[in-house]
C-alpha cells in the first residue's frame, strides 16, 4: 500500500514552521528597530519624510509577515498538526470501488482536503483525503483497498480484479 | 472559504496594518518633534502660510538655542487655534500697523533686546523692536519671511504668557531672548 503519512516528516516540517517563525520574529524586530534609527536621527525638517519612511518599512515587514503566514505558515502548522494526529491513531482497512472524488475543499482552521466516496459491500462510505496527499489517489470505478484514521485516508493500493 | 474571500480578508488584514503602522509612527514621530511650552520657544510670525518658511526657519533658530529649551517652533498667526491666545507665543513678528490691536497680550521688551533696533513704543512701554524696515527693505530673517506679504515696517514682540521671557511671573527661563537673537543674525 501507498502510505501517505509518515513520522518522519515530522521532524522537517517542525523544524521548518520553527525557522519561519522565527524569521518573522527577527524581521519584525529588524523593522521595529530601523524605524526607530529612523525616528533618532528626526528634526523639523526631515519630520514628515522620516514618519512616511517609518511608516513604509514598517508596513512592508507587517505585509511580508501577514502574506508568509497565510500562504505558507498557517497551511504548514495545519498539516503538520493533521498528520501528528492521524499518525497517533490505528488505521483501519477498508476495501471498496472509488465512486466520486470531489474537488477540493479548505476547512477553516484546517487543511485542504478531497472528500472520497467508496463503495462498499456495506453500503457507501465518506473518507476524507488531504489535498496535498491525492495527487496519485484512483479516479472514480477503480476498485482500492484503503487504511482510514479518523475518516482520512492514510494508505490506499489499486486492486486489480 | 473560497479563494477571494481569502484574498479580500488578506487584503483587508493588509489595508488595517498599514493603517496601524502609520497611527503608531505619526505618534511617535508627533512625540519627537513636539514638546510642551515649558521645553520649546515659540515663534509667531503674522504671515499665511505660503510666506513663512516656519520648518526652515525652526531649523535655522534652533542651531543657537539654549540647553533649557528642547526646540524653536515658528508658525503663522494662522496656526493657532480658534480661542487659543496668542500671547502664549513666545516671541510674535508682526506688522507695526497690526501691533496696536495686540498690546493687551505682549509683554514689555526685556532689556537684553533693545539695543538691537528701533523700537515700538505705546503709551510709554516698550514692547517690540524693529526687524524690518520697509523704506531700505533691510531686516532680519529675510529669507524666510515674505515681510512684503503687508506692508511698513515690522517688529518682534513677545507674548504676555511666555514662559521664556525673564519678566514673566512663572517664566522657566529667558531662552526667548536667546533664540531672538538668533534670528537677529539671520539674513
Amino acid at each position: 500500500m501507498t502510505p501517505l503519512y509518515s513520522s518522519s516528516e515530522k521532524a522537517p516540517a517542525r523544524r521548518s514552521l520553527t525557522l519561519c517563525l522565527w524569521l518573522a520574529v527577527v524581521l519584525a524586530l529588524a523593522a521595529f528597530a530601523a524605524c526607530i534609527c529612523l525616528c533618532a536621527g528626526v528634526n523639523v525638517l526631515n519630520e514628515n519624510r522620516i514618519r512616511l519612511l517609518a511608516t513604509l518599512v514598517f508596513s512592508f515587514a507587517g505585509w511580508i509577515i501577514l502574506l508568509g503566514a497565510d500562504l505558507y505558515w498557517f497551511p504548514a502548522l495545519a498539516e503538520y498538526r493533521h498528520a501528528e494526529r492521524i499518525l497517533k491513531k490505528e488505521p483501519v482497512c477498508l476495501s471498496g470501488v472509488v465512486e466520486r472524488l470531489s474537488a477540493p475543499f479548505h476547512v477553516r482552521g484546517s487543511i485542504d482536503m478531497r472528500e472520497v466516496i467508496l463503495k462498499t459491500d456495506n453500503g457507501n462510505r465518506r473518507l476524507l483525503i488531504s489535498k496535498k496527499r491525492s495527487r496519485d489517489f484512483p479516479v472514480p470505478g477503480i476498485a482500492v483497498s484503503l487504511m482510514t484514521a479518523e475518516g482520512f485516508i492514510t494508505a490506499f493500493e489499486v486492486r486489480h480484479e | 472559504m473560497s479563494k477571494t474571500k481569502r484574498i479580500l480578508s488578506l487584503m483587508t488584514r493588509m489595508v488595517l496594518w498599514a493603517l496601524l503602522s502609520a497611527l503608531i509612527w505619526n505618534f511617535v514621530v508627533n512625540l519627537l518633534t513636539d514638546a510642551p511650552p515649558r521645553d520649546k520657544v515659540t515663534l509667531y510670525v503674522s504671515t499665511g502660510d505660503t510666506a513663512l518658511r516656519d520648518r526652515e526657519l525652526s531649523y535655522a533658530l534652533e542651531q543657537g538655542m539654549p540647553s533649557s529649551v528642547r526646540m524653536v517652533r515658528c508658525h503663522p498667526f494662522s496656526y493657532l487655534m480658534i480661542g487659543e491666545d496668542i500671547g502664549r507665543g513666545d516671541l510674535l513678528i508682526m506688522p507695526e500697523k497690526e501691533a496696536a490691536g495686540y498690546l493687551d497680550r505682549l509683554s514689555p521688551l526685556p532689556e537684553e533686546l533693545r539695543s538691537f533696533g528701533p523700537l515700538f513704543t505705546q503709551d510709554g512701554e516698550i514692547y517690540g523692536v524693529r526687524v524690518w524696515d520697509s523704506a531700505g527693505m533691510t531686516g532680519c530673517a529675510a529669507s524666510y519671511i515674505d515681510y512684503s506679504s503687508a506692508g511698513g515696517d515690522w517688529y518682534l514682540f513677545c507674548g504676555r504668557d511666555s514662559l521664556h521671557i525673564p519678566s514673566a511671573s512663572d517664566s522657566a527661563d529667558s531662552a526667548a531672548c536667546a533664540v531672538a537673537k538668533e534670528l537677529f543674525g539671520l539674513e
